[in-house]
């Protein structure tokens, strides 16, 4: 029976920090001026490929309704711990990446901004995520992982809690959700990164959900009964400036900052360079104000949560 | 689109090496090398990380006896500069059925014995957890039914 119990504790214990898988960091300062090829179109194709062949499987004609063909959708796109498009991304050929290959990975690992660790630290016993561009944004591929993954979160949350609630009294508590995620084991609690590009994802993730089945075009469509996926979509209508984390800057705990101080301020000569210059005066150009960027400056004044504005790098330069 | 297409089509089958290393009961140290055989796109590389899943078999030699199993499984992981090592498994379950023959000065009552039965693996970071359930070939084997655990390196 012991012996039982402390083979549970084990389980339970691994399956636990297994949570943590989710949270993998990224660096997008390692790919400042280093060429990326647009992913744009083999993205999408995947995503095409991926939700048709998930409609037309053998359960196909047997989704009652739109959401049941969600369902569907969610389980070929969410899985528990690792996302398979990230996974895709880290193997194929197609998606141009920095880095790319084995030795330039060497590089990564020893380089990124989470590099500089200390003693049991969970997050350097993960895989960093690879840069890529879409639509002139930079992201890191663990992006498209928290669309989908933490993304289908949110929208579970958004229907378990509809009620007789206002749009903007579960808009405000869902993007509140959101925050506590990151806080506990998707970020803070396990890295000691909060990362407001990784909610910025996860809320773009929530809004595709919902417009499979919902708004004037819903991306899903059935015909003689079956259910088919919009050629109209395209993750660039998805990405913003907002996920590229050298313009959205992280909140990291004491820790975590000690290391990543060091690593950043060594990027600040760059600021100078002219691809640095050029990227930032085009996001300056496309950001605007979200939802996140509202909540997160409403709880930064309320003191329920750090400013991220010391974490920016331009703060660090000066 | 078509491109994609063909990269998810155009796939082969590929035999990948899987190992581990582990402090348990009743092989006390033991180092496990094995295969598992994975369909994957043709041009897709697991340098740097990749899923498969697939048929597997493994040969363990310990301290205090062998085991050898076969069964179906599913990792996450990173073969590096080796082609077909997969010596990084981020994440991974696999089931198997193993036939265990132990010798020495086993903890098991008689040492040297035979047993079969099935194991579950996990592994999590790198850190293999084993448990199975195995049943004595052994007339004198006291009890029949033993149960073995495992925990290391590895998938």
């Amino acid at each position: 029976m012991r012996v039982k119990i402390k083979c549970c504790t084990i389980i339970f214990a691994c399956v636990s920090v297994s949570g943590f898988a989710y949270a993998l960091e990224t660096d997008q300062f390692y790919a400042w001026g280093k060429p990326i090829e647009d992913s744009t179109h083999h993205l999408n194709a995947w995503v095409r490929l991926q939700i048709q062949d998930a409609l037309d499987s053998r359960v196909n004609g047997k989704a009652r309704d739109c959401e049941a063909a969600v369902n569907m959708i969610q389980k070929r796109l969410q899985h528990s711990i690792y996302q398979p498009i990230e996974l895709w991304i880290n193997s194929t050929d197609l998606v141009d990446r920095v880095p790319r290959g084995i030795e330039e990975y060497q590089d990564y690992r020893e380089s990124y901004l989470l590099s500089r660790t200390y003693p049991l630290d969970t997050a350097r016993g993960l895989q960093p995520s690879p840069t890529l561009e879409v639509n002139q944004v930079r992201l890191g591929s663990d992006k498209l992982a928290h669309f989908f993954s933490e993304g289908w979160w949110y929208y579970k949350w958004w229907k378990k809690n509809q009620g007789d609630k206002s749009t903007e009294e579960l808009q405000h508590e869902l993007l509140l959700y959101g925050v506590n995620l990151e806080k506990w084991v998707q970020g803070e609690l396990l890295t000691g990164v909060i990362s407001p590009a990784d909610m910025e994802a996860n809320y773009q993730g929530f809004i595709f959900y919902q417009q499979l089945c919902k708004g004037e075009k819903p991306l899903l469509h059935q015909e003689d009964g079956l259910w088919h996926f919009s050629e109209s979509f395209d993750i660039a209508n998805y990405v913003s400036p907002e996920w590229d984390e050298s313009w959205n800057a992280n909140i990291y705990s004491k820790k975590r900052w000690k290391g990543i101080r060091q690593t950043m301020a060594a990027y600040c000569p760059m600021l100078q360079d002219e691809w640095v210059q050029k990227q930032r005066a085009l996001y300056a150009e496309l950001d605007t104000q979200t939802p996140i960027d509202k909540l997160l400056s409403e709880l930064v004044d309320n003191g329920k949560l750090s400013d991220p504005l010391p974490f920016d790098i331009s703060s660090v330069c000066n | 689109m078509q491109q994609v297409q063909q990269e998810l089509e155009n796939v082969e089958r590929r035999w990948y090496t899987i190992t581990r290393l582990k402090w348990g009961y009743p092989l006390r140290w033991s180092a496990g090398i094995g295969a598992m055989l994975a369909e994957q796109p043709r041009d897709s590389s697991c340098a740097t990380g990749c899923a498969i899943r697939g048929w597997h078999f493994m040969v363990e030699p310990g301290q205090y006896g062998i085991q050898g199993g076969v069964g179906w499984g599913r990792l996450v992981g990173e073969t590096g500069r080796t082609k077909r090592w997969m010596h990084t498994v981020n994440w991974g379950w696999a089931v198997r059925g193993v036939v265990l023959r132990t010798w020495g000065d086993s903890y098991l009552d008689p040492d040297s014995q035979t047993l079969a039965g099935i194991e579950g693996s996990l592994s999590i970071v790198r850190v293999n957890l084993s448990v199975g359930m195995l049943r004595s070939f052994s007339s004198e084997a006291d009890p029949d039914w033993v149960l073995v655990g495992s925990f290391g390196l590895g998938f």
